[in-house]
């Protein structure tokens, strides 16, 4: 082998080990990609599908609950991680026609999920008549403000002595990733695994109850 | 090398080059769906609040305070013209978060919002510009008409635009396509009772 032979070796060597790294990282970034696209997803689809059942149950709030006859506010209980009210899951558009739903919505504690590599996230319990269903949606954060109904501008002050009192509600919610994808680039979260959502929700069967208390 | 062996170098390298190229090109698409998409939810969702803020509010400034009536009147004796829909002065203030209390906070009535605009922002997200249109509309469904004279409905167009560079999508002579704008356009109906 002569030494052209053994140049046009190693220099063969050289290129191939070059693209040979090019492909590798090639795949990794592929992959990594994928994965922060993944979890991006089904963040927004978490999101999407936990907003929808706060918007459906928050706007029948007092629904058929008959307040004004039996002078109960349609809720029942009201602190930061907890709201519980009565409504109507049936749809009847008859007050009074049919017996008062109970519905709870609160928020478990992060140690509830040891499992995840994220060490906030949380259950979200929605209780219906006593039945509890557990949703594991990469919650951190499930928090409830309550404005006065006389005056909006003003936050009322747990706990609520007059639960009768509550006007507007404020949810604000925060899903994370149960995983950090490309940890490198966790300076942007906002791109990668945090969304941030805040939904106001009146009640116009609450308002309209609690005004004619 | 010879000539053969470099024209196979060339060729696999173009290969490798049009793969990176490919791979990276639909990577950052992908992201940028998502990111779309994203953005679309936020906007969703700021609508969904200025709604839920200006229905929580009375039908007409001149039922704010509402006296005692024997019979329905027609709603053009009891309520503002329809060319005078809009904000008016005085009245309460609206609650909010701190981000997005801006011009509606003397806002009392749900026609304020007609005409609406404001640029607010979601911090770590993005600027959202919102504007907003209240007018009558016909009681007959299922067309719910606009209305020159005021009618028990009334009706709110809400749009939200994010301020994202849109130059992604520009084609080489500058033409978006109608991918330049990304509004998110709500409506809501409210009624007086």
């Amino acid at each position: 082998m002569g030494t052209s032979s053994l140049l046009d070796t190693i220099g063969s060597f050289l290129v191939f080990g070059l693209l040979f790294l090019i492909v590798i990282r090639l795949n990794q970034s592929a992959h990594e990609n994928s994965d922060a696209y993944s979890a991006d997803y089904m963040l927004q689809r978490n999101m999407a599908t936990l907003t929808v059942m706060l918007e459906q149950d928050l706007k029948r709030v007092g629904l058929n609950s008959n307040a004004t006859l039996t002078g109960i506010p349609p809720i029942q209980v009201a602190k930061a991680d907890t709201f519980q009210f009565l409504t109507d899951l049936s749809g009847s558009t008859t007050p009074g026609a049919v017996a008062a739903d109970i519905v709870q919505w609160r928020v478990g504690k992060p140690s509830e999920i040891p499992e995840t590599a994220n060490p906030n996230d949380c259950y979200v319990y929605r209780t219906v008549n006593g039945v509890e269903s557990r949703m594991n949606l990469g919650v951190t954060q499930f928090s409830f403000r309550y404005y006065d109904i006389m005056d909006p501008t003003n936050t009322l002050a747990f706990p609520i002595a007059n639960l009768g009192n509550i006007g507007p509600i404020d949810v604000t919610l925060k899903l994370e990733s149960p995983y950090q994808a490309k940890q490198d680039y966790m300076m942007d979260t906002s791109n990668y695994v945090m969304l941030w959502r805040q939904i106001r929700s009146i009640s116009r069967n609450s308002i309209l109850q609690t005004s004619a208390r | 090398m010879n000539t053969g062996q470099m024209m196979l170098v060339s060729g696999a390298m173009i290969l490798l080059g049009t793969t990176v190229f490919t791979v990276n090109r639909n990577s950052l698409q992908q992201g940028t769906v998502l990111r779309q998409t994203k953005l679309g939810i936020y906007a969703a969702s700021l609508a969904t609040s200025y709604i839920q803020k200006a229905s929580g509010m009375n039908y007409d400034e001149k039922t704010v305070v509402r006296p005692p009536l024997a019979t329905i009147p027609a709603p053009a004796t009891i309520f503002t013209a329809a060319a005078d829909l809009g904000p008016d002065i005085g009245g309460k203030n609206i609650y909010g978060p701190p981000e997005w209390v801006g011009k509606d906070t003397s806002f009392d009535d749900f026609d304020d919002y007609n005409g609406f605009t404001i640029d607010t922002s979601i911090t770590n997200v993005d600027r959202f510009h919102v504007s907003a249109q209240v007018y009558y509309i016909d009681t007959i469904p299922p067309a719910y008409s606009p209305s020159a004279v005021p009618t028990w409905l009334k009706r709110m167009d809400i749009a939200i635009n994010s301020s994202v560079d849109r130059k992604v999508f520009e084609t080489s002579a500058g033409d978006l396509s109608g991918k330049g704008v990304d509004t998110i356009k709500l409506s809501y109906i409210f009624s007086f009772y």
